[in-house]
């Protein structure tokens, strides 16, 4: 075989892999047809994207995070956070929403500060220092509601969350005009450049005169803030303030940005990929839950699933 | 003077030993302070206590620190140890010495199994050590509440008495960390398995081109990590008498954080099981006493973190101190 | 004696965009030291690979004694008795010494246990028989680049080998460390061990070698017996033609204003007063053994690397602080001598990895990239450079060393810079990209840019320095002119040894 047509194929993998992950997904909701005859509806498909675009913003912000070479463990804490916060500041009237905005980018930009500062100036590794920062905002939380929050969250922050433009869902039109925006900044600004070029390598970076530290430093208040615009969104759709609402959002961002094909040790990845990543975990909970299956088996199949998914990836790149 | 230059020597090659001595200065004292200030805290009773609250974490951060040595992560410890309980206590409730034997040795098995799946998708499937840990560790989570949906099932009751059999300050659980450690130290001090996982956690294309079996290095890691967490799953068992499918889950974070704490970089290659030891009692102590001076419990989170943090600052300094000096 | 003991057949590599070696054929007796040598890129550290286990040959085969052999992994070789000294460090920094001398095959006693204390024994055996200093339990790092070097060859003797492969084994040497190598080479020789000894210094070879093998552009050139050995004949088999038509006729060349001034520059440690200029249209070649802050100190200049003392100047403003990008604003470039380590981004195209230092000049106020005007750029200087690749679109990663070394050229000659640090130019590049990149570099100094040049290929030195400036322990101890230059007289200082 050429040279030429090695080549050919091998950056042909890259563009592909969003494309594998959109023919799993079409695969995926074609089988929910067949297993669950009339399920399948334009409606449920809506609501599937709702419930994804929380997982789905979070998952842009740690995408960022990953394409420097870091990880973002504390997205769930930020989540919570901004929860807990939110609607102790709003107090369930629109009057106090400047108050509670105010307080949640604060608590956005602080966790994204104190990471980036831990990672680069304490030299910690990101995997270490956003733990130390999720057990820290978690003991905040729980000190601050002594283990029992209460209280609900302003009307506009719940219209955020359940309120429809067209018939589709505010969020899932926040997410996606967040994943044009980061896909424009990554196509077509210096910005963009940046950040690909610090996480596929960071010496070359620094030797070409790109400031590593501004840049790591931003992705990370990026992927903070973007925790926190999920985090109201997830506050106005439960509008309840909840210590376990954030759930597992740190470990499935990271699995769903795996999946869309972003590559753990950095420079690689895309934003759709991402976007079809989230939907494709959500999918996967969704049609499991549609089928009976119980906690249990959801654990277990989704497990299996992203291990296979990555391991699939591994020995694609590996070829 | 021969004897002062092997101990300098030591510290040479061994920068993290200076901060394991200052961990253990720290331990001494807060038991100190703690002494002083309280009267039931100096009792014999609590002393005991206090060592065999430690001696869980001690037990699986000694796996962890396999691991990390060899450049690896386990995140799904926390799981085998709710499995491992599960598991126990299903089996191990019969008054029969035989079928509790038996349930030890099942227990042992499937943590072996599980270190060798983490090992195949690592190894194998080349899949990073942090994700495919994960997997498994939301697969065991799974796994655990289905043999044991909710906290249940019955732990043979002489058996638990006998391994929590406790003389004054000596106890069972004691003694069973002593063991692994001794053991543990044996293994990766003095045999060529341990020299190859020093040698894999710091880079794994050399270690391969000098004839280290690098594949089967980082298997033993994690299956050794996975029975250490069995180890940790039937001392927990048997304190609470039952099984408890979630009870494990902080201890992926908490072995983690321990074995950090104790000078292991997470980059591999370097690390001292002694540290691992003292940084798992820093943690359960530092715990026991925000308990004993009714600190609001949530704190505890607070302080694991600062605690976290604070030790990795300590270490990159040291660190630099460390490059300067040979610099120069 | 005269017996063929290693025998190379047909042997062909090929790697992306580059054929390392084709069909090259040779053959090595027992009990000889057999010179390889060739320019860089020539192929001699692939053929070396090759035998090493690190690589496969695409074609031909190797026999030892006759009988065909497929070296599979560098510890396979090694189990044939093919011991190997690398020019880079090779060691685990975490381990001790004799840790890693007997890596991968440690003696062990009942129980599993290793024996260090027989281990250390051998270690200091045979430390006294090769007259090395060395304390088997210290960690390799702290261990210097000397010691490292013995380290290597400790191991690789332990295996009692009967070939021995030694990679530019003096690179970090200093004069008498040298002697002592020559010393245990000779011993070995006696012992009927054959030695493959690569080196870019000629007089060594003319005072050590049995037979010397050349190779040129991947192909063999021919071997010389002893009493063929000369100099000039080997140099003009080595490149092929005259020097004067490899390196570009620099006589002739006129110096402008200066831009580059370096005064009193101090690292504690590692860098004592270093002070020089360059011109406008001047190569200064820096020069020495490895490790004596040669690198350092253009690092220094380049912003990379702090510094206590001194001061550093271009065009008569001097440097203040601002890092690299300010250096770069100042007109300073440095092109790395680790290409894939810290030049390239592997994952990208050349377009991007051409304009990564220039983003500044390639975007609009608001950080939106110009990319017409960034096509326009980078083709220019793909033509002007010669970089042959199917588009400005194709990964770097797919292209042969001396087009990403081209690539890296036009990544800083889009800064248009005044001074261009060179670090290693033409590391793992065939001749013919050698060629362009030296004509390249006597253009840029015909348009006015001061070249700063590090290299440990003496011959480069030789050929493109209009001075040379040698360092030794962190100082500059020599600096000699284009007419006052000698491979003896370069080594004499980097040694730390005065003429007398």
């Amino acid at each position: 075989m050429s040279h030429n047509s090695l080549l050919n194929r091998s950056r042909g993998a890259a563009s592909l892999q969003p494309l594998v992950l959109l023919a799993i997904i079409v695969v995926m909701i074609a089988a929910q047809a067949i297993l669950v005859p009339g399920s399948l509806t334009v409606e449920q498909l809506l609501i599937i994207s709702r419930q994804a675009s929380a997982l789905g913003i979070i998952t842009l912000g740690q995408a960022a995070v990953i394409l420097v070479g870091g990880i973002d463990l504390s997205v769930g804490a930020t989540v919570m956070m901004v929860n807990i916060f939110c609607i102790s500041a709003m107090q369930g009237s629109d009057a106090n929403g400047p108050v509670g905005l105010l307080v949640c980018l604060l608590i956005g930009l602080g966790i994204g500060a104190v990471n980036a500062f831990g990672v680069l100036f304490l030299k910690i590794a990101p995997f270490v220092m956003t733990l130390c920062t999720t057990t820290i905002c978690e003991g905040i939380c729980y000190v601050y509601t002594q283990g029992s929050p209460t209280g609900s969250a302003a009307p506009f922050i719940r219209a955020l969350g359940t309120g429809r433009l067209f018939g589709i869902p505010y969020s899932t039109l926040i997410w996606l005009a967040l994943a044009a925006a980061m896909w424009a900044v990554l196509r077509f600004t210096a910005l963009g450049r940046r950040l690909y070029a610090v996480g596929g390598s960071p010496r070359a970076a620094r030797l070409s005169g790109i400031a590593n530290v501004r840049v790591v430093a931003g992705a990370y208040i990026f992927c903070a803030l973007m925790s926190t615009v999920a985090g109201l969104i997830l506050t106005g759709y439960h509008n309840i303030a909840s210590l376990t609402l954030a759930g597992d959002y740190s470990m499935n961002s990271l699995a769903a940005a795996l999946i869309g094909g972003n590559a753990i040790e950095g420079g690689r990845g895309g934003v759709w990929g991402v976007v079809l990543g989230s939907f494709f975990m959500m999918l996967l909970m969704a049609i499991l839950t549609m089928m009976g299956i119980s906690q249990v088996g959801k654990l277990i199949i989704q497990g299996c699933i992203i291990l296979a998914v990555v391991a699939a990836q591994q020995l694609w790149k590996k070829d | 003077m021969k004897q002062l230059e092997r101990i300098r020597r030591k510290f040479a090659a061994t920068p993290q030993l200076s901060s394991v001595l200052t961990i253990c200065g720290l331990l001494l004292m807060v038991f100190a302070a703690m002494c002083v200030y309280s009267e039931s805290y100096r009792s014999t009773y609590n002393i005991t206590n206090v060592l065999v609250q430690c001696v869980p974490l001690a037990c699986v951060s000694l796996g962890q620190t396999l691991v990390i040595i060899s450049g690896g992560i386990d995140l799904s410890v926390g799981s085998t140890i709710s499995v491992c309980t599960a598991i126990a206590a299903r089996l191990m409730g019969s008054d029969n010495p035989v079928q509790v034997f038996l349930g030890v040795v099942v227990v042992f098995a499937f943590a072996a199994v599980v270190g060798l799946v983490n090992g195949a998708g690592v190894n194998y499937l080349k899949v990073p050590p942090m994700i495919t840990t994960l997997c498994t560790s939301t697969i065991l989570e799974g796994v655990a509440l289905w043999i044991l949906p909710v906290a249940g099932g019955r732990i043979n009751a002489d058996f638990a008495r006998v391994v929590y059999k406790k003389w004054d300050i000596i106890s069972m659980p004691l003694i069973i960390l002593i063991v692994l450690f001794l053991a543990m130290r044996y293994l990766l001090y003095r045999t060529r398995t341990g020299t190859s996982l020093y040698a894999i956690g710091r880079s794994r294309p050399i270690a391969a081109s000098m004839g280290v079996k690098t594949t089967q290095a980082s298997m033993k890691a994690y299956v050794l990590a996975g029975l250490c967490a069995a180890v940790t799953g039937l001392l927990l068992a048997c304190r609470m008498r039952v099984g408890d499918p979630t009870c494990g889950a902080n201890y992926g974070m908490d072995s983690i954080a321990a074995t950090v704490i104790g000078g292991t970089s997470l980059a591999g290659g370097t690390g001292l099981l002694s540290g691992t030891v003292a940084g798992a009692f820093l943690i359960g102590m530092l715990s026991n006493v925000m308990n004993n001076l009714n600190v609001n419990q949530f704190y505890q989170y607070v302080m694991k973190g600062a605690l976290l943090i604070a030790a990795m600052v300590v270490y990159s300094i040291s660190d630099r101190l460390e490059v300067r000096r040979r610099e120069s | 004696m005269e017996q063929d003991y290693l025998e190379f057949l047909h042997i062909t590599k090929r790697f992306p965009g580059v054929t390392a070696l084709d069909d090259v054929s040779m053959s090595v007796r027992r009990g000889e030291i057999h010179a390889l040598v060739g320019e860089n890129g020539a192929g001699k550290s692939t053929l070396m690979n090759i035998l090493g286990g690190n690589l496969q040959p695409n074609e031909g085969e190797l026999r030892l004694d006759g009988q065909p052999v497929k070296i599979a992994s560098p510890i396979d070789a090694y189990d044939k008795g093919i011991g190997f000294v690398h020019q880079e460090s090779n060691l685990l920094e975490n381990l001790s010494v004799y840790e890693n001398v007997f890596l991968g095959r440690e003696r062990v006693l009942p129980l599993g246990r290793t024996d260090r204390k027989g281990m250390c024994r051998e270690i200091l055996e045979c430390c006294q028989r090769l007259g090395y200093q060395l304390e088997p339990e210290k960690p390799v790092a702290e261990l210097n680049l000397a010691e490292r070097q013995s380290v290597e060859i400790v191991r690789a003797l332990l295996g009692r080998p009967r070939i021995l492969i030694l990679d530019e084994p003096t690179a970090a040497l200093a004069e008498d460390e040298v002697a002592r190598l020559f010393r245990i080479v000779r011993e070995l020789r006696q012992e009927g061990v054959s030695v493959l000894y690569i080196s870019h210094r000629l007089d060594e070879i003319m005072e050590l070698a049995d037979r010397v093998t050349v190779l040129k552009d991947g192909r063999l050139v021919g071997t010389l017996e002893r009493e063929e050995l000369d100099k000039d004949r080997m140099v003009s088999m080595m490149v092929g033609r005259v020097i004067e038509d490899i390196y570009p006729d620099r006589s002739q060349v006129q110096f402008g204003q200066e831009l580059l001034r370096v005064e009193g520059l101090t690292i504690p440690g590692k860098l004592e007063q270093v002070s020089f200029s360059v011109r406008a249209g001047e190569i200064v070649g820096l020069g020495g053994l490895e490790g004596q802050g040669q690198r350092t100190a253009v690092r220094a200049i380049f912003g990379d690397q702090r510094f206590s003392q001194g001061s550093i100047s271009v065009e008569d403003t001097p440097l203040k602080s601002g890092g690299i990008a300010g250096r770069i604003r100042s007109g300073v470039a440095y092109v790395t001598h680790d290409r894939r380590g810290e030049g390239l981004v592997l994952t990208q195209s050349i377009r991007k990895n051409s304009s990564l230092a220039a983003l500044r000049r390639l975007c609009t106020p608001l950080g939106v990239m110009k990319e017409g005007e960034e096509r326009a750029q980078v083709g220019k200087q793909m033509e002007l450079l010669q970089i042959k690749a199917s588009s400005m679109e194709e990964l770097v990663s797919h292209l042969s060393g001396g087009n990403q070394q081209k690539v890296m050229l036009a990544r800083w000659l889009m800064t248009r810079p005044r001074v261009l640090i060179i670090d290693e130019p033409t590391k793992g590049i065939d001749i013919g990209a050698r060629m362009s990149i030296y004509q390249i570099i006597h253009q840029l100094t015909q348009a006015g840019i001061g070249i700063l040049m590090l290299t440990s290929d003496m011959v480069e030195l030789i050929g493109l320095s209009d001075r040379t400036l040698v360092f030794y322990e962190g100082r500059i101890v020599k600096e000699l002119s284009r007419s006052e230059i000698t491979e003896e007289r370069v080594m004499k200082a980097a040694s730390g040894m005065t003429e007398e």
